[in-house]
């Protein structure tokens, strides 16, 4: 069956089209989930909600664009939805330093250990560092998606980096010999 | 192994493609959710589409309205006319032929505006080309002259139709005024005709066809009504001028128009000799043929309207309703309380009554709404009952006073059975006396159809399919005891939905009595949804009625 025709079917609200969908795009999706979250089990409210948004609203799909790159926003607006009302302190406009650069051993850090770090960045970082550094946003679009300002996304990006960036530091030093220049 | 890299590439590198797989009891729980959106969505599927409907009645109503307005001070317009084409109306002319006139005038206006006051140079050519000729020099003033006091009266057309019998002794030189321009444009250039031909946006063209029309159409015999009402429309002075000569205006108007017509051939003809003939014949032709057309649509497109007046008059319906009602389920099952789930039902025949409007969407399709009162009554057989003060409750009753002190059950639970039960030492030494009967539900309702009909045939006999919901809001809520020689109340029902619908198909049988009043027999199924709000006991309810009335159109 054609992805337009599984689309059509559900949005027929027919069951077995649902779940197919579902299958055919739960796992990228719950990535993004994964990603926005700040745990496994948030990751899995989310992803459900943003699913029965996506039933609920695929009438509106009307087949411009990519159905994939469609479901994706709707995913994100929910996760962001989910976080954007919870405010914190804000410390903007200090000095960072836009050093990000870091001494890394691809092989040595574990997919799971980076999803942790992301997950536990302060909610507003880590939605601002995965739309800007995974789904490739505009500091503007994402100013605007959640409700801040440009300068606020950027100072925002670049605390997000930072402290990602000590906690790989800090991972390596753990579980590695400084390695010799 | 290791490298300095930018901590974005790093993790762009890393998620790329990144796919986790949710675990089953995620799609579980959102599919429980689908369900239960399914789910609540059945009602207000029903009020959507009653919304609809009603949204559709509504609608119809005022667009009606509108649709009216309009028409009105058109049909004015035509009354004020003939009142003023006094000399018109003798001639016995249709509706729809006043009203072709009367449509053709303001047309032969603008045309004739367009041609020749805004562009005044429009006129020189003609005259100009006509200086070539020497026979036509002498008719020329007189036709510019006969234009211009064509042109002025149009505006203020009332005033000038009195001063119009001046004109109408100019009009047979001036239509044989145009004739010569017309032959003279030809004459000219060819070619121009040719181009004219095509653009006829062109003015020159314009002026030429509106006038040659009038002739050319007295020689097609086809159009020849249309057309002499358009050299009524265009000269208003013919109209209006009580010609000595004859009786009525229109037989003069045909005088006018075979004149022009016997002198229009001759002179083409003459010129034929003259000239090249190809273009002469197809330029002829082709004015003949596509002018027409254009009026012929007009009288059709008026048509159209007088018709669709005549119909609208009968759009709407009245109709008056009695119906008996014969009540039933499709399964054996006990709104009441499940211990009577095998007990035989006798279902009462009732009455419904109540008036309807309808409206005609088209010659086959209608809405129908209206309010009805219906009521349902039905006998659960073959039980005792007998007073206790322990009363055992039938489950979906709510009982008054008098009820709770009565147990009602089936025979095999009587009032021993009940005794051995309780033992209650208030039944001691007394006698208690058990009777047997019937437990009658009496319920009412107002019902509120919205229906399409849709008719087979409409004769004299006509028949029609019904199909649509009905929102029936309870008003009458009984359940009463019925023995030998007794009948009490002992409360109501707490499980009918104050409000609920029903799926109606009906096969409707008209006679026409009069040609605005006519008898109906539909008889109608009613298929209850959503009677009972909680437990109903496995008790689907239908309803049957043969809806008999009159109804009448206007």
């Amino acid at each position: 069956m054609s992805l337009e025709q599984l689309i059509n079917d559900c949005k027929n609200n027919d069951t077995k089209a649902q779940e197919q969908l579902y299958r055919l795009f739960s796992s990228k999706l719950f990535a993004i989930c994964l990603k926005y979250s700040r745990n496994y089990a948030e990751a899995e409210d989310n992803l459900q909600d943003g699913f029965l948004i996506i039933f609920d609203k695929i009438h509106q799909f009307n087949f411009k664009g990519s159905f994939e790159g469609w479901i994706k926003r709707i995913m994100i607006n929910n996760v962001l939805q989910q976080y954007r009302g919870v405010s914190f302190l804000e410390l903007i406009n200090e000095n960072i330093s836009d050093d990000s650069e870091i001494e890394i051993d691809d092989e040595s850090i574990s997919m799971d250990y980076l999803m942790k770090i992301i997950q536990e960045l302060p909610d507003r970082y880590r939605l601002v560092f995965n739309l800007y550094v995974m789904d490739e946003y505009s500091h503007k679009e994402i100013a605007e998606m959640l409700g801040i300002t440009t300068g606020t996304s950027k100072s925002n990006l670049a605390r997000g980096r930072m402290i990602l960036k000590e906690k790989i530091e800090s991972y390596t030093a753990l579980n590695k010999l400084p390695s010799a220049r | 192994m290791s490298e300095r890299k930018n901590i974005d590439r790093l993790f762009q590198e890393k998620f790329k493609d990144f796919e986790v797989a949710p675990q089953q009891h995620v799609w579980d729980n959102i599919e429980a959710k689908l369900k239960e959106k399914k789910k609540r969505r059945v009602i207000p599927f029903w009020f959507r589409l009653s919304g609809v409907a009603a949204a559709l009645l509504i609608g119809l109503v005022i667009a009606d309205r509108l649709h009216d307005n309009p028409t009105q001070p058109e049909n004015n317009v035509v009354l004020e006319n003939t009142g003023k084409n006094a000399t018109d109306a003798p001639k016995g002319k249709t509706a729809t032929g006043i009203a072709v006139e009367d449509n053709t005038k303001p047309d032969a206006v603008k045309t004739q505006q367009q041609a020749t006051s805004p562009m005044p140079i429009d006129n020189h050519p003609n005259p100009g080309n006509n200086n070539l000729n020497p026979n036509n020099t002498s008719t020329i003033p007189v036709a510019s002259q006969a234009h211009k006091q064509h042109n002025d009266p149009q505006p203020n057309a009332p005033q000038k139709y009195q001063s119009g019998g001046k004109n109408s002794r100019l009009v047979p030189k001036q239509e044989n005024a145009v004739v010569y321009t017309k032959r003279n444009s030809q004459k000219n250039a060819d070619g121009k005709n040719r181009l004219t031909e095509e653009k006829r946006k062109n003015n020159l063209q314009l002026q030429n066809n509106q006038t040659t029309v009038a002739e050319n159409g007295g020689n097609a015999l086809k159009t020849q009504s249309v057309i002499n009402q358009n050299t009524d429309a265009k000269n208003p002075g013919n109209t209006d001028n009580p010609n000595p000569k004859t009786s009525g205006t229109g037989i003069a108007n045909d005088i006018l128009n075979n004149k022009s017509s016997d002198a229009s051939p001759e002179k083409t003809t003459a010129i034929t000799e003259n000239e090249n003939t190809d273009i002469k014949k197809t330029d002829t032709t082709a004015v003949a043929t596509v002018v027409p057309n254009a009026l012929e649509e007009l009288l059709n497109e008026k048509e159209k309207q007088v018709t669709n007046a005549e119909r609208k008059v009968n759009r709407w319906q009245i109709t008056s309703n009695v119906a008996p009602i014969y009540f039933s389920s499709t399964t054996n099952g006990s709104p009441l309380d499940s211990r009577f789930e095998n007990n035989k039902k006798t279902y009462a025949p009732t009455l419904a009554y109540g008036v309807g409007v309808q409206y005609a969407i088209n010659k086959k399709l209608a809405v129908r709404s209206g309010v009805n009162s219906v009521g349902l009554e039905y006998n659960t057989n073959d039980i005792v009952f007998f007073q206790t003060e322990s009363a055992r409750k039938i489950q979906n009753v709510n009982n008054n006073i008098q009820g709770s002190m009565i147990e009602v059950d089936n025979p095999s639970q009587g009032l021993a059975a009940t005794l051995g039960r309780t033992s209650s030492s208030s039944n001691v030494g007394r006698t208690i006396k058990q009777y047997n009967g019937n437990i009658n539900q009496k319920t009412g309702y107002v019902e509120v159809p919205v229906e399409l009909s849709y008719k087979i045939t409409d004769r004299k006999f006509g028949l029609e399919v019904i199909g649509g919901i009905s929102t029936l809001f309870l008003n009458q809520n009984e359940v009463s005891l019925v023995g030998s020689g007794i009948e009490m109340n002992i409360g109501e029902a707490n499980n009918l939905s104050s409000l609920h619908f029903s799926t109606n198909l009906g096969l409707g049988i008209k006679y026409k009595l009069m040609k605005s009043l006519q008898a109906h027999l539909e008889p109608t199924f009613k298929y209850q949804i959503n009677t009972y709000s909680n437990d109903a006991g496995n008790f689907k309810p239908y309803f049957f009625g043969l809806y008999t009335g009159l109804s009448y159109r206007f």
